[in-house]
């Protein structure tokens, strides 16, 4: 290797390099040389702060000359001022993703390609599989036993507590799941997907599957609807669904921010928190959510007037946010945590500054934008060199790249188990989890996770679950921030490592609830009670 | 009240702009009567059906009424020939009686009420918008935006209010005279097309309104003082002031250089900018060929290079000789240059 190249060894990042370009790993040879003499050519990045395309595009002296651009950066350009990334480069590839989606979506019904069933064969196999029980008519966006997130693990207990009750787990997501609502048009039915107690039928119409279950239904018992989600669907189909076979109660998840706008996050643009203000603003006039939202919110809004549902959220400031922007018709709000943290009462102190060893940073989860992750990754590039940080990524890397020190451990709670992300916190010896969420979250397993695993949590202050659970649950393991300077500043100034010499940590457990199900199931004692004190009273009369 | 007649002026390459201020503008002010001035004709197979767009009327270069017309037009290039003819077009509205005009530039998109100009027209004849309403501090803004005022105009004529009273019809018809004779592009000269003139207006004309709040005419050239957010409420402001226009000057990645030396490190303005590139790509009109201008070639189908243009300008002789300059054929212009060039 010449002096040249070994020079911009500095700015390599050869885990990111061959992690973003399994091609060149196969190839075994050394990265920074293929950079040097291909890989630049090509259109790749050296690491994950500089980017080759943008600085050409930009210095077209460079890009005129034939030189390496990362060489010129290196003895010239970063002396000059000129820059590696776009600046905002994060927000910005969202922004523009984000419009870039809404013209690549088609709002009409996809045909799914295995087909639907008939409402005869659907009508056979709801028969072959209902237990003699009521029947839960669970709504969300995909299939729950294939993908992984806080809704779907909800399901599964939802699933998993019908089938010890011997009720009916009767699931619908759209065959064909989509962002948005589905339209409806004429002679094109929105198919759905139909999983009765986990194990999926096939897919149906909406008048195949009103058909089929007025038909195949268990006589005598109750009939239960809980909305968790309404993505994908044409919400006036599962209104029809409802009213076809369902007298009883009804009841619909706010589990993130789907009925006050498609962005469920409430991130304008995919981008930034927007507060919901009124579909009309100039704030949404410019989104690219804004233009369709009074019409979502109008079927969205006739969807709760049909039914006055129950409102439950998976938490009370999820539940408040809500009401604050929500003038739906409905029956009861209620705040239904996910899970309750169980924290030990033995406290364990933290290890860092009396052994030397480095404060072990964390990012938990998926490498998502919502989630603070380009957040997280500033973070651990600006302190990159600093020997008093380690930077920890626990969770799944969904092919988004990250730079080559942040040490990835796998975590797949789908596979590895409901407490996998608490016991890898441990097994780590995790210091720190800096949970930057950019919305306010509804729940934030991640949150509770870092806390039962004993790390201390760096938060944003504002709305959302994160800063209630912080301030009720765990107020000496935790620090809300006004800002991402703050956050930097807490590193930087060392005042980290002093507040943690100073906290103690406790471990603990997350118990999961039992979501809809047991409300649903004490109601239903609690009318029989009633029912059978009513009778009683009568009875003496 | 008094009908306000607004009017932009562009070719067809423009035409996605066009429709996008119309829109924002009807969205706005429906009321308000929103004529196209248009120096660009149709390309074959390409139909122009006012019925399907936002625009409530039509007026064409040749209606104008410009004397020796080709010849005129020839002179000038495709930003120089779009300028020059706002100052006829803004008084034949006045001729047709109209007593509130505002001229607004195709790349503009309106983002809230603009009732305060119509109000103010009630008391001042001409209302400007400088480019600049804060100085700089930083060099390179002193340099990108201060100079750039003093090399192109203090104020930016995306933007011009008149009314319809003597003093207005006074400014409108020098502002006609003055872009009928020298609207170009010639900087050493003293000249930027229909903008450098209006250094004059506030010493030429009475009851001039210089509009400083931030939230008129908002554009790259003075993002350093005004910048964008949005509040909790949807509000859309710059430098504290309601965002009432955005003038989009440069949609390809160039612009976004300066969006990026003057966004504060904020996003809100590549929302604008991206949010605007979608409304574009949305209207973008279909089978127009792509730079279409029709008086871009000589007859011939040929490209007119700019120094035919400006050989043609700077020589009365030749615009004699010449009358017709866009003929191609034995004694054209077209011919007369090559044969020129080839000596």
């Amino acid at each position: 290797m010449n002096d040249h190249i070994a020079a911009l060894e500095h700015f390599f990042d050869r885990t990111f390099y061959l992690r973003s370009y399994p091609d060149v790993a196969e190839l075994r040879i050394d990265p920074l040389e293929h950079y040097c003499a291909t890989g630049w050519r090509e259109g790749r990045n050296p690491s994950i702060s500089f980017d080759t395309g943008f600085y050409l595009q930009r210095n077209p002296d460079v890009a005129k000359a034939g030189i390496n651009p990362l060489h010129h950066y290196v003895f010239a350009g970063r002396h000059e001022g000129r820059k590696a990334i776009p600046p905002l480069r994060d927000m910005r590839a969202r922004v523009q993703n984000s419009f870039r989606a809404k013209l690549d979506i088609n709002p009409a019904p996809t045909i799914p390609d295995e087909g639907v069933l008939s409402a005869e064969r659907l009508s056979s196999l709801l028969q072959a599989g209902f237990l003699d029980g009521p029947i839960i008519l669970s709504v969300s966006h995909d299939d729950y036993r294939k993908n992984v997130g806080g809704v779907q693990k909800l399901i599964s207990v939802e699933q998993a507590t019908c089938s010890e009750l011997s009720w009916n787990y009767l699931h619908l997501s759209p065959a064909c799941p989509r962002l948005g609502l589905a339209d409806r048009v004429p002679g094109l039915p929105v198919a759905l997907s139909v999983c009765l107690n986990g194990t999926k039928l096939g897919n149906a119409t909406p008048a195949s599957l009103i058909q089929a279950l007025v038909h195949a239904r268990p006589k005598g018992h109750p009939v239960h609807a809980v909305i968790h989600h309404l993505m994908g669907h044409a919400p006036e189909d599962i209104g029809n669904i409802i009213q076809a076979v369902c007298h009883d109660r009804i009841i619909v998840w706010t589990h993130d921010f789907f009925t006050l706008c498609s962005s469920v996050q409430l991130l304008r643009n995919d981008t930034v928190y927007c507060h919901a203000p009124p579909s009309h603003s100039m704030a949404c006039g410019i989104c690219s959510h804004g233009e369709d939202r009074p019409a979502f919110l109008a079927r969205i809004e006739a969807f709760f007037t049909r039914f006055t549902p129950c409102v439950m959220a998976p938490s009370e400031a999820a539940l408040a946010l809500w009401l604050k922007h929500a003038s739906f018709s409905h029956a009861v709000a209620l705040a239904r945590p996910l899970g309750r943290l169980l924290l030990s009462d033995s406290h364990i102190p933290f290890e860092t500054g009396s052994t030397g060893r480095p404060i072990r940073i964390a990012f938990l989860g998926q490498r998502a934008y919502p989630k603070g992750w380009p957040i997280f990754q500033n973070l651990a590039e600006h302190f990159q060199n600093d020997p008093r940080y380690e930077f920890h990524h626990i969770g799944l890397a969904h092919s988004v790249p990250a730079a080559g020190h942040i040490i990835y451990t796998k975590v797949n709670i789908a596979l590895d188990g409901p407490d996998a992300m608490i016991r890898a916190v441990v097994a780590r010896n995790i210091d720190v989890v800096v949970n930057w969420s950019l919305w306010p979250e509804t729940f934030c397993y991640a949150a509770y996770e870092a806390l039962a695993g004993g790390a201390f949590l760096l938060a944003p202050d504002g709305e959302g679950n994160v800063p209630v659970l912080l301030r009720r649950s765990a107020p000496g393991q935790g620090l809300l921030l006004e800002s991402e300077d703050e956050l930097v500043a807490l590193l930087a100034t060392g005042k980290l490592s002093n507040i943690l010499k100073l906290s103690s940590r406790q471990r603990g457990y997350l118990l999961a609830e039992e979501g809809s199900i047991a409300w649903l199931r004490d109601q239903r004692e609690q009318e029989m009670t009633n029912r059978s004190e009513l009778l009683s009273e009568v009875q003496d009369d | 009240m008094t009908k306000v007649r607004c009017f932009t002026s562009a070719s067809f390459s423009y035409l996605d702009r066009v429709r996008v201020l119309g829109e924002t503008l009807h969205r706005h002010h429906p009321d308000w009567e929103f004529t196209f001035c248009l120096s660009d004709i149709e390309p074959e197979g390409f139909v122009f059906n006012l019925d399907e767009e936002p625009i409530d009327a039509l007026v064409r270069i040749g209606e104008l009424g410009i004397p020796n017309l080709d010849s005129w037009m020839f002179e000038h290039d495709i930003v120089e020939l779009c300028t020059a003819v706002k100052g006829k077009m803004l008084c034949r509205l006045l001729e047709q009686g109209a007593e509130k005009i505002v001229y607004i530039d195709p790349d503009i998109a309106i983002f809230a009420d603009l009732t305060d100009i119509e109000r103010a027209l009630d008391t001042h004849n001409v209302i400007l918008t400088p480019h600049q309403l804060r100085p700089d501090t930083s060099e390179i803004a002193i340099r990108d935006n201060e100079i750039g005022s003093l090399k192109f105009g203090i104020y930016n004529l995306g933007f011009v209010a008149v009314s319809g009273r003597p003093e207005g019809r006074r400014f409108a018809e020098w502002w006609r005279d003055r872009l009928l004779s020298f609207c170009f592009d010639d900087v050493p000269n003293g000249l930027f097309t229909d903008q450098k003139w209006c250094d004059h207006v506030p010493a030429f004309f009475d009851d001039v309104l210089i509009l400083r709040d931030p939230g008129y005419n908002v554009a790259s050239w003075n993002l350093s003082q005004r910048p964008i957010a949005i509040d909790s409420n949807g509000v859309i402001r710059a430098a504290d002031s309601v965002l009432r226009f955005f003038h989009f000057t440069k949609v390809t990645w160039a612009g976004e250089v300066m969006l990026e030396r003057y966004c504060g490190n904020r996003i809100e303005v590549f929302e604008l900018m991206y949010w605007y590139r979608d409304q574009l790509a949305q209207r973008a009109p279909k089978g127009l060929p792509e730079r279409w201008w029709a008086f871009a070639r000589y007859e011939s189908g040929n490209p007119i290079p700019p120094q035919h243009r400006l050989a043609y300008r700077q020589d009365g002789a030749l615009r004699r000789q010449f009358p017709h300059p866009f003929s191609s054929g034995a004694n054209s212009f077209e011919n007369f240059m090559k044969e020129r060039e080839v000596r």
